[in-house]
């Protein structure tokens, strides 16, 4: 039996100035992890990873991958800490 | 300091127009980051966890009034105003841009600095005694032969692509200062017995370490003349790269290769290479030593009083001043002088930050009072080498107004962290927030004063850029399930009487860490026999039990609740 597919999103830093970057809706890269596009299913994600490889293509992001996050409470919520840190965009201190 | 000939200005100004040209490449899309990377790489160019990071060499850890001001110029401009100082004596900027790296980069190279093996598997930037040339118990001044190393390891062909990264570190005096015993390869420069009296030379020493396989260097040669140095290093260097392992990561260091074959083996297959080199092709002639060691000639003072009636008075009357007094200003080889220590471990700051106006500060007293003069030592501090003993008290009101006087090197608050996963991409936990939350737990100066010279490092992960295994206290971020704890490790030391720290038991939350560590002092405090009788000494003498029973109770010993955990 396949296990449960767990919520994603794909993540970046932009290829210029090294900014955390999150794939959002029309294919944008936005700053906040709220805002990212979520995938709920391995199709969903793939398409995601698919438009993220455009846009290594382009020179636009570079260090793609997916992140687990958490959706319970409707926006997604990074789940490990490292990822918490990156979406806070700073460090804790 | 030695200063730039014309081949190396050429060099450096070629390194920048190339890198220049190849972040065209890149951000044009004639190179994809597979290509890029290790070019970025091999200017110091990491991407982090927020942004990407830039690893500033500073060769020995020296740098002048205006090399420091121009660090300051580059955090300002080009990232966020700061730095965060490194255990290699470097200077890291957190918040770089790609597109930005060029300029920095020529910046750099108008005072003579550059990122060049800063990263990859060269040999990287040596080490050094920060009180190199100014320690009363130097036999010779190890900047000379470091700078030798700089340049003979300086895109050297054979060495460029190692099975992995190494470390060279070097000290001139009777005190190890520069943890040599960590390093790949250790040199201590010696005073030579028996058909050797009379010269100095090297002790060699190899395969130290820190990361997931901690080792003490061990013993190479007793005593390498010095002006075989380098034809000895590349007879080593050459063994490494022949057997070094490249097939595992975490086999790659030469420390495994050491502990594989044996010392034994390994000084017989140097020595083996060795005896092949012609050594004349390699080994440093004499005038050249001649032409380098002219740079790093000591400075023309004349010896004064030591004791200083201004001074005296102040000490009496000001305790803060007769505190740092006490822990950060040292004796000087010359009379009426003294070497500064500059803390950069104010409790609650980030251990190893400085913003650009503090840089600019202490560059200013460089000029003003210090020579010109200015060291980077590994536990993440600055150091003006030579100040006069009546300028003293001048130089501390000016670090009291740039928030730089906290006296306390050496002391429980002097701690050293790596940026954890605040910044780090490797990391598994944060290490700067535990290492304020401790430092404020014993910010009161008189209990910090009362606990005596101690060790605590703190890394946060097995890489141990932190130096966590060779703290008197050590403590390593782990992760445990997804979130982020602390082992605690005891009896470690980077100094002669270098050792790795023991783990203690299980590990704790973030939050548990203060009160585990002030557990572990209140067992120290009680059970020494004496102020005089360091952590260290305590622990050594009274061995892990005490505080083992103290922190995890009697009942049941580590191993088991170890097991339990697991």
């Amino acid at each position: 039996m396949a296990s449960a597919f767990s919520p994603q999103v794909v993540t970046a830093n932009r290829l210029r100035v090294g900014d955390v970057v999150y794939l959002a809706a029309n294919d944008d890269w936005v700053p906040e992890l709220t805002d990212a596009s979520v995938a709920t299913d391995a199709a969903q994600l793939s398409a995601l990873e698919a438009i993220a490889a455009k846009a290594v293509a382009s020179q636009q992001v570079v260090g793609v991958y997916a992140i687990d996050v958490d959706v319970s409470a409707g926006s997604p919520k990074a789940l490990s800490v490292k990822e918490r840190i990156r979406a806070a965009r700073g460090p804790t201190v | 300091m030695y200063r730039y000939d014309e081949f190396d200005h050429a060099f450096v100004n070629s390194r920048v127009a190339q890198f220049r040209d190849q972040v065209g490449r890149r951000l044009a899309g004639d190179l994809t980051e597979d290509q890029f990377k290790p070019l970025r790489l091999q200017n110091g160019l990491y991407l982090q966890l927020h942004a990407y990071m830039l690893r500033i060499a500073v060769p020995y850890g020296v740098l002048s009034a205006r090399q420091m001001r121009k660090l300051a110029f580059i955090a300002r401009k080009w990232d966020r105003g700061f730095g965060h100082f490194t255990t290699r004596q470097n200077l890291q900027l957190n918040w770089s841009k790609l597109e930005d790296a060029p300029d920095m980069l020529a910046a750099l190279a108008e005072v003579e600095m550059h990122c060049i093996q800063t990263s990859g598997n060269c040999i990287r930037n040596t080490t050094a005694d920060p009180y190199a040339g100014v320690a009363p118990d130097e036999i010779e001044d190890p900047r000379v032969w470091a700078e030798v190393i700089r340049q003979w390891s300086s895109i050297h062909p054979e060495f460029l692509f190692l099975p992995r990264k190494f470390k060279v570190a070097i000290t001139g005096a009777a005190e190890d200062r520069a943890a040599i015993a960590f390093h790949d390869i250790g040199l201590r420069m010696v005073k030579g017995r028996g058909e050797n009296a009379g010269k100095i030379g090297f002790g060699v020493y190899v395969g130290g370490g820190q990361g997931r396989t901690p080792y003490v260097a061990l013993p190479l040669n007793d005593f390498l003349p010095r002006e075989h140095l380098l034809s000895f290093l590349e007879a080593t260097m050459r063994v490494y790269n022949l057997h070094g392992r490249r097939d595992n990561i975490y086999k790659a260091r030469i420390k495994i290769l050491v502990n594989a074959l044996g010392v034994d083996e390994f000084r017989r297959q140097v020595m083996a290479e060795w005896s092949k080199i012609e050594k004349p092709s390699i080994d440093l002639p004499a005038s050249e030593y001649q032409r380098i060691a002219k740079y790093f000639a000591p400075l023309a003072l004349a010896p004064k009083p030591n004791e200083d009636n201004v001074i005296a008075a102040r000490r009496a009357s000001d305790a803060g001043f007769a505190r740092w007094l006490r822990n950060n200003v040292m004796a000087h080889k010359i009379a009426g002088h003294r070497i500064v220590n500059i803390s950069l471990k104010e409790p609650g700051k980030v251990p190893g930050d400085a913003t650009s106006e503090q840089m600019e500060a202490v560059a200013a007293l460089a000029e003003q009072f210090g020579h010109d003069e200015i060291r980077v030592t590994y536990q993440q501090n600055l150091v003006l080498p030579t100040v006069a003993l009546s300028d003293v008290g001048k130089v501390y009101d000016a670090l009291l107004s740039s928030g730089l006087a906290t006296g306390n090197t050496e002391l429980i608050t002097d701690i050293i962290a790596c940026p954890g996963l605040d910044y780090c991409s490797l990391a598994n936990a944060r290490a700067i927030p535990v290492a304020q939350e401790i430092a404020k737990r014993f910010a009161d100066p008189a209990k910090a004063d009362d606990i005596g010279p101690l060790r605590l490092n703190i890394s946060g992960c097995i890489n141990a850029c932190g130096h966590h295994h060779a703290g008197n206290i050590g403590i390593l971020g782990v992760d445990k399930k997804g979130t982020e704890h602390y082992q605690i490790t005891l009896g470690g030391s980077p100094k002669d009487d270098a050792d790795i720290g023991s783990i203690l038991g299980p590990s704790f939350p973030a939050e548990e860490v203060p009160d585990a560590i002030e557990t572990i002092i209140g067992v120290y405090t009680s059970g020494r026999i004496s102020k005089a009788e360091s952590f260290l000494q305590t622990y050594r003498r009274l061995g892990a039990k005490p505080f083992k029973e103290a922190l995890y109770g009697p009942s049941k010993s580590s191993t088991q609740r170890i097991v339990e955990e697991v």
